[in-house]
């Protein structure tokens, strides 16, 4: 909520200027954004998600928290979400956990690639991901709490060293019920895997929400090496290797009575 | 035959407690590449290539094993490494019986194995390295009980199921030598399994007198030559390894093509995982991660790894010795690896009891040294931990608690080397 009501309030001549020369750009994007609010305002929906990345280290989980404002709950009680993330080349998912996960009931996802849990950041791209949830009612309040494990890809060490920032984009919000929904307009709709990677598809209408989230992403930070240590890592690891095979071949020596 | 039954119900409830952690908690209990092996058995089952599972870079021999995974229960093959653990401790003793060590120590030495929490711990998550542990033990076996020709054969086995064992070809080749430091009685041997221990007995007491120090160049050069001149047990236990190792790998290679050669044993070869583990290679690979890999980099991380592999199988390459020679063997080539995950440990772990018996340490040494090293591992966990789990910039800590753990591990086999003393068991008989 807090996110709609914010405006941008700080005009300038650049801004002006750049507005200018992005014009049909910006037209046509807020002409789809505009269509989706339209129909989320016919829908009778307002959506938003609270998103943050939790815990530290390597093995994360991204949560969001996605809250639905209906007018009419009624008619949304038997449906379905999913979020499609787009997850960036400096983290993956590991399809294995997510089994596991299904098969205790916490979260079906399912990738649309084949993920290389193996690679570095440097090896790899970006790909998709649609994460289900249920939701559960409270009054006009639709509300689903998701929480995907990530795990973040070993990056390229670099001159001083330090942490390298990498950025989840915000999702897609899909939405699909047991009854039919009539109040999109076409071009919302899109055909997805059902419920986890079982191969059945289904029609989902996306819908516009407000975020916590940046632009850009929220901003998840991995520590790399330092590249300008090599010479003396080099120097160092190979003087201890020599040194313990001239100390055990001593010792071979010294015990060979 | 208590200690079996014992052993088997301590790992049976294991698996029991493991089913139900990985019901429960969302780190499971059960091995990673368990759950790989189960994937690639069931692609079997489908008639599939067990490759096409992400992953799995083991012979296809642990995929057929593990089938009844699918078909009788997802426990089965836990079961199967449990009681292949317990046919481990025997064969323990078995091995030390053959040496002519006494019936308690050999008692001593099996129990090591049967109730050591690590290779309890690591059959019943579903590691399948006891199987490799096994047939580097039944090729001892088979060579104390002097078939070299089925000892060629379950080494090539061997070394087609893991290619570390591939080093202990030299030491088993030169333990079968007419050469005088080596086992001069081959020809004396007679049938029955009984004599090749006394084989190696008598072996040991000649050698004691006879020192290689004092020889000159050409009595070198003609030892030399007798060594390597193959002789029929050496011939037979080539033939029996070629032969084994060939023919799995070509029935493999025409059923699964390239991608089993390259999964099970090329993988091995070329492996170069730049993430963070015990390995004193670590930083630097990660460092030079992306750039090319310079040849001297290539050569200094090879030579010292070769010059003790040819030192020690040289030094130990005795039938009695072979055990011995093993252990140290793999704790170069596990040290000197640019991988190290803690399975590796196993490898190890599997050829000590049948040496502990032969070593000259107090209990208070023993212990002392098996703090230090489980102190050097838990050293390193700490900035590992830091790092994987807490996102702090500590590969300069791992690099050189990886550099500790090496060092600690070289002090450890230079222990063993220098109380390692034969006479200790051949004294009591």
């Amino acid at each position: 909520m807090l996110f709609m009501s914010r405006t941008i309030k700080h005009h300038d001549l650049s801004h002006i200027v750049l507005v200018f020369f992005l014009f049909p750009i910006l037209c046509n994007a807020i002409s789809k954004r505009d269509a989706l609010q339209q129909q989320s305002s016919r829908c009778g929906l307002h959506a938003t998600i609270v998103r943050q990345v939790e815990r530290e280290g390597f093995h994360r989980d991204l949560g969001s928290l996605v809250e639905l404002v209906a007018q009419n709950p009624l008619e949304w009680q038997n449906c379905t979400i999913a979020l499609q993330e787009t997850i960036p080349s400096g983290l993956y998912i590991n399809q294995d956990q997510l089994m596991d996960l299904e098969r205790l009931g916490t979260l079906t996802a399912c990738p649309e690639t084949f993920v290389d849990v193996e690679a570095a950041q440097w090896q790899s791209e970006s790909f998709r991901v649609l994460v289900y949830s249920s939701l559960k009612t409270a009054h006009n309040l639709l509300y689903a709490h998701i929480r995907m494990p990530i795990h973040l890809r070993y990056h390229a060490p670099t001159d001083t060293g330090g942490y390298a920032g990498v950025y989840i984009p915000p999702p897609k919000l899909l939405i699909r019920c047991s009854n039919e929904i009539t109040c999109g307009n076409k071009e919302n709709y899109f055909t997805a895997s059902c419920d986890g990677c079982t191969g059945t598809h289904c029609s989902w209408l996306q819908i516009p929400f407000g975020t916590n989230t940046p632009k850009e992403g929220l901003r998840v930070m991995v520590p790399v090496g330092n590249k300008s240590l090599l010479p003396i890592v080099n120097a160092f690891t190979f003087l201890v290797t020599g040194g313990g095979c001239l100390y055990i071949l001593s010792i071979l020596v010294s015990t060979w009575q | 035959m208590k200690h079996l039954f014992l052993g088997l119900i301590i790992r049976l409830a294991l698996i029991f407690y493991g089913e139900f952690h990985d019901q429960k908690f969302q780190v499971p209990f059960t091995d990673v590449d368990y759950k790989v092996f189960t994937d690639a058995a069931r692609n079997v089952l489908m008639g599939a290539s067990p490759y096409s599972r992400h992953t799995y870079r083991y012979s296809p021999i642990v995929a057929y094993v593990l089938t009844p995974n699918i078909i009788v229960h997802q426990t089965f093959g836990k079961v199967l490494f449990s009681i292949l653990d317990l046919v481990m401790a025997y064969l323990i003793y078995k091995l030390m019986l053959k040496r002519n060590i006494s019936l308690q120590k050999a008692h001593l030495s099996s129990l090591f194995w049967l109730y050591n929490p690590l290779s309890v711990v690591i059959s019943t998550r579903g590691n399948a390295d006891t199987l490799s542990s096994l047939l580097v033990a039944s090729t001892l076996l088979c060579l104390y009980a002097g078939k070299p020709t089925v000892a060629g054969i379950v080494h090539g086995l061997c070394i087609h199921m893991r290619l570390y064992p591939v080093v202990f070809s030299l030491p088993f080749y030169l333990s079968l030598s007419n050469g005088k430091r080596f086992l001069r009685s081959n020809e004396k041997r007679r049938k029955g399994p009984s004599q090749s221990y006394t084989n190696s007995n008598e072996t040991l007491k000649a050698d004691d007198g006879s020192s290689f120090t004092g020889r000159n160049l050409s009595y070198l050069w003609s030892d030399c030559k007798a060594m390597f001149t193959p002789n029929k047990c050496q011939f037979k236990l080539v033939l029996g390894c070629v032969s084994a190792l060939l023919t799995v790998t070509i029935v493999f290679y025409w059923l699964y093509g390239y991608h089993f050669l390259y999964e099970s044993m090329l993988f091995h070869l070329t492996r170069k995982d730049i993430r963070h583990n015990f390995s004193v290679y670590f930083y630097l690979q990660y460092l030079s991660a992306g750039a090319v890999v310079s040849v001297w980099q290539r050569v200094l991380m090879f030579i010292p790894q070769l010059f003790l592999l040819v030192a020690l199988s040289f030094r130990y390459g005795r039938m009695f010795d072979l055990p011995f020679c093993l252990l140290a063997q793999t704790i170069v080539i596990v040290m000197y690896n640019p991988v190290i995950t803690s399975q590796y440990f196993i490898w190890f772990l599997s050829l000590l009891p049948a040496c502990i018996p032969m070593l000259d340490l107090t209990v208070k040494q023993a212990v002392f040294h098996s703090i230090v090293w489980v102190v050097a591992q838990v050293a390193w966990l700490l900035p590992a931990y830091w790092l994987e789990f807490r996102g702090e910039d500590t590969f300069v800590y791992i690099w050189l608690q990886g550099i500790a753990f090496f060092c600690a591990n070289m002090t450890l086999l230079a222990r063993l080397i220098q109380s390692y003393n034969p006479k200790l068991v051949l004294k009591e008989d």
